[in-house]
């Protein structure tokens, strides 16, 4: 028998409660598989519910039906070998810790010493090891969104989760962040999964790009991104290939989002 | 490279002046109705308005006599005993029931009910329990205080700010240390502002405590010199309360100040 999937998402299906009480089905029969150490892109039309799916991956609400397995085990809960990185960066950074204290959150359970020195090390991947003792209101939002990556990073987690992380900083900090994040995919090599409405990020940085359908959605289809890495900014998005991958993928989404109107 | 945007504390501290303590204006203020005081005690001329004067000459022998170990200090100390309890009571039991959503619900109707009891409609009900004296004080202070902090503290907890949550159960936090570390900073500065209006409280409940069920205190001092027509007297106990009550404020502004520093900060930035 084959070994199981490191992360497979059979069926799963969500509906949400609006304020008035009508339910909205938003995730519809999502069935995927995500290879150890593999980048995995999710876009579709706005409104499709890729932030229900990937909040429903990472065990912060569970599905109404369907299973998301890890290595054949069902999830229960956040489970500690993954982690998130959010959108809204100035929410998810505690205001009234040091950007020390809020990376070391993230490893609060194992022992002082290796929890001071996973806390270091990952500020130091992010190239914020002088800012520590600095507040989160004091740095710019890129810097505020390298934090939150670090904290991501110090649990040393085996999947990463990412809600539109870019969605929130200029061009230039996207960009630069965009690549900070592929340097520490290829040294630790854990898998990730990014949820973008940006079709040019999620081809420049995954290995597949899933392309979601309007609401509720399922997965329309799934475009293998065959471009070499290591990547660059410039090199990367010259190339035909990354151009031929996009256009496909905005197709497939802009049919998907008129589609669902 | 980025450059962090930290505000100079010289700015910081010039924001942060204006709110604390009186400044020049405030003090023409006090002077405007002192010298008003004056005018009227001596127009009317009554001896149950004494002029500024007598009743502030009245304050140094009540601060420096027997009345301070007698009176002053017991007050003071019931007052903070009373205010303590509420802050800890209200913090712990608001932010467990607003964060416990569900078993908030069963709760409110009975806070609601018990929060709309006048403190001083306990006092003879705490004297039947508890007999004359400072616990039944601290006990009737505690009625009145612990509601401003619970009910803040309650619905601080309720709205706390869903990231924060989702954030922290990424990170494993849960529980008891979910309050500590998330909820309980979050709301606190709804919380601060529920102690404040606690503060106040204690000492305005403290004062008809006192004067209806204890032989001790500001409110017994007051309540004494009046029956026994030492009307300066009777004003120096009210300035003295006034003053306790000032200086007390202004510590707990100074305290917030230190706690909130980093609300200010962000409130700043997003508004500009």
């Amino acid at each position: 028998m084959a070994e199981p999937a490191f992360l497979s998402v059979t069926g799963v299906s969500k509906s949400l409660t609006s304020a008035d009480g009508r339910v909205l089905p938003v995730n519809r029969d999502v069935t995927m598989t995500v290879q150890p150490g593999e980048f995995i892109s999710i876009v579709g039309p706005s409104g499709a519910g890729k932030t229900t799916l990937l909040r429903t991956l990472g065990g912060l609400t569970a599905p109404d039906s369907g299973t998301v397995r890890h290595r054949g085990e069902p999830t229960r809960g956040v489970p500690s070998w993954l982690s998130f990185v959010f959108q809204e960066y100035n929410k998810t950074l505690f205001p009234w810790l040091s950007v020390r204290k809020n990376v070391r959150l993230a490893v609060r359970d194992i022992p002082r010493r290796a929890a001071d020195l996973r806390t270091g090390e990952a500020l130091d991947q992010v190239g914020l090891a002088d800012f520590a003792d600095h507040y989160p209101w004091e740095l710019s939002g890129g810097m505020q969104q390298r934090v939150a990556l670090a904290r991501a990073m110090a649990s040393h987690p085996e999947l990463l989760l990412m809600d539109e992380p870019f969605a929130s900083v200029d061009a230039l900090t996207r960009a630069k962040l965009e690549d900070m994040v592929l340097g520490l995919w290829q040294r630790a090599r854990f898998a990730a999964i990014l949820v973008t409405h940006d079709i040019g990020e999620a081809v420049y940085l995954s290995d597949r790009v899933m392309a979601l359908s309007g609401r509720p959605s399922t997965i329309l289809s799934e475009v293998r991104v065959d471009l070499p890495r290591p990547r660059s900014q410039s090199a990367t998005r010259a190339l035909p290939r990354f151009h031929e991958l996009s256009s496909r993928l905005l197709a497939l989404v802009e049919h998907a989002g008129q589609e669902s109107r | 490279m980025m450059t962090p945007v930290a505000v100079p504390p010289a700015v910081r501290r010039r924001v942060a002046g204006r709110r604390l303590g009186l400044r020049s204006a405030g003090w023409l203020g006090v002077l405007a109705v002192a010298a008003a005081w004056q005018l009227t005690s001596l127009i009317l001329h009554k001896p149950a308005l004494p002029t500024f004067t007598t009743a502030l000459s009245a304050v140094g022998p009540v601060v420096t006599g027997p009345a301070l170990t007698s009176d002053i200090l017991p007050s003071l100390g019931r007052a903070l005993t009373g205010f303590v309890i509420s802050a800890v009571a209200g913090i712990v039991i608001g932010l467990t029931l607003g964060y416990a959503r569900r078993l908030g619900d069963y709760c409110t109707g009975v806070i609601d009910f018990l929060r709309s009891v006048p403190a001083p409609l306990l006092i003879p009900l705490a004297i039947v329990l508890l007999g004359l004296g400072g616990q039944m004080v601290v006990a009737v202070v505690v009625a009145a205080a612990v509601w401003p902090v619970l009910v803040n503290a309650f619905d601080a907890a309720r709205r706390t700010e869903p990231l924060y949550l989702d954030t922290a159960r990424s990170c494993g936090i849960k529980g008891a240390a979910l309050l500590r570390i998330v909820v309980l900073p979050a709301a606190l500065p709804m919380v601060m502002a529920g102690l404040r209006i606690a503060l106040s409280t204690s000492l305005a409940v403290l004062v008809v405590a006192e004067m209806l069920g204890a032989s001790s205190g500001i409110g017994y001092f007051i309540l004494q010199a009046q029956q026994t027509f030492q009307i300066p007297q009777t004003y120096a106990g009210i300035i003295v309360l006034a003053g306790l009550g000032w200086f007390l404020d202004t510590a707990f502004l100074l305290a917030e100040r230190r706690l909130l520093r980093w609300e200010r900060a962000v409130t700043r930035d997003r508004h500009g």
